[in-house]
């Protein structure tokens, strides 16, 4: 432990000489200058809005992954069945469809009440925070 | 800070601008793209201090930023073959009318630390300029306790025999 501390402290005498001076009084300017620019962009209006934007776009997206589920589902196994399953059967695809679109519907109804709930909570926080 | 406080920004900066510079310097030993490092840190720490959850110090997330961006203008750098040595001499702390010793030393402690792998001078740099724990170096290096404790191990060593060659060049030179 001793002989840890001495080679520590002879590594410190040795390294001491190498020191750097401050940055100079242009290059602090100009980084003072381009942190204020970044903190007004950070807390822009603009730049708040981003997010709810972002929101809509993974809206929107799923959608259209669960359309084209849908129309996939229809167009192969919908359109095979119907050649295959016996004039009895159609009626139990035609259900199948139905079900499909509501399960379809339950998953986005879900998800818009999860959103909703989000921005709820995040207004409430808000308030809470500005209260105290 | 985080409500766009532009005072609070102010004060970091104030805080940190001395250590961090001289890391940067230190890591990447090149004054222009040091300087680059040095506003891309603090830009970046404006940027993304809403991430900062306070599970370590601020120091250490500030340099971890610091470190990553050096480790960028490395490799990026890889292929170019800079050796500014003029500019380099010019972030050096010591007045042109120095002790000649004085600056002789300086030399030849920052050639020892250049000639370190980055790895390496990575992890002597925040312990002997920074004072920082091995925990804390672990942290911002991204690597095990153990890793950092053998390297600096290893450092001491290359750093003592390199110091004794050169103090062995210097008498000869009459320094």
């Amino acid at each position: 432990m001793l002989m840890e501390q001495s080679y520590d402290k002879e590594l410190r005498d040795i390294l001491c000489g190498y020191e750097i001076k401050e940055p100079d009084f242009d290059l602090m300017r100009r980084t003072r200058q381009k942190m204020h620019a970044e903190l007004a962009l950070q807390t822009s209006p603009a730049l708040a809005q981003a997010p709810s934007q972002t929101r809509w776009v993974f809206m929107l997206a799923g959608l259209a992954i669960a359309m084209s589920l849908c129309i996939f589902y229809m167009l192969t196994v919908g359109t095979i069945l119907w050649f295959v399953l016996p004039a009895n059967m159609l009626h139990y695809l035609r259900h199948s469809m139905y079900a499909f679109t509501a399960a379809g519907g339950s998953v986005l109804a879900g998800v818009l009440i999860v959103l909703f709930l989000k921005q709820f909570q995040t207004q409430h926080t808000l308030r809470s925070s500005h209260v105290f | 800070m985080q409500a766009g406080d532009h005072k609070a920004v102010d004060e970091i900066f104030e805080r940190y601008k001395g250590p961090l510079f001289g890391f940067i310097v230190r890591i990447i030993h090149d004054n222009d793209a040091a300087e680059d490092v040095f506003q891309e840190t603090f830009i970046k720490m404006v940027r993304y201090i809403g991430k900062f959850k306070g599970n370590s110090k601020f120091s250490t997330w500030l340099f971890q930023i610091a470190l990553n961006q050096c480790r960028d203008t490395l490799r990026k750098g890889k292929n170019k073959t800079f050796v500014p040595v003029e500019d380099y001499e010019e972030s050096l702390s010591i007045e042109p009318a120095a002790d000649p010793y004085r600056i002789m030393k300086s030399q030849r402690v920052r050639a020892i630390v250049d000639s370190l792998p980055d790895k390496m001078r990575e992890t002597v740099v925040l312990r002997y300029f920074h004072d920082m724990s091995e925990h804390e170096i672990a942290e911002i290096v991204g690597c095990p306790e153990g890793t950092v404790k053998s390297r600096l191990f290893r450092a001491a060593g290359i750093i003592r025999k390199k110091w004794k060659l050169s103090e062995g060049y210097a008498m000869k030179e009459g320094c």
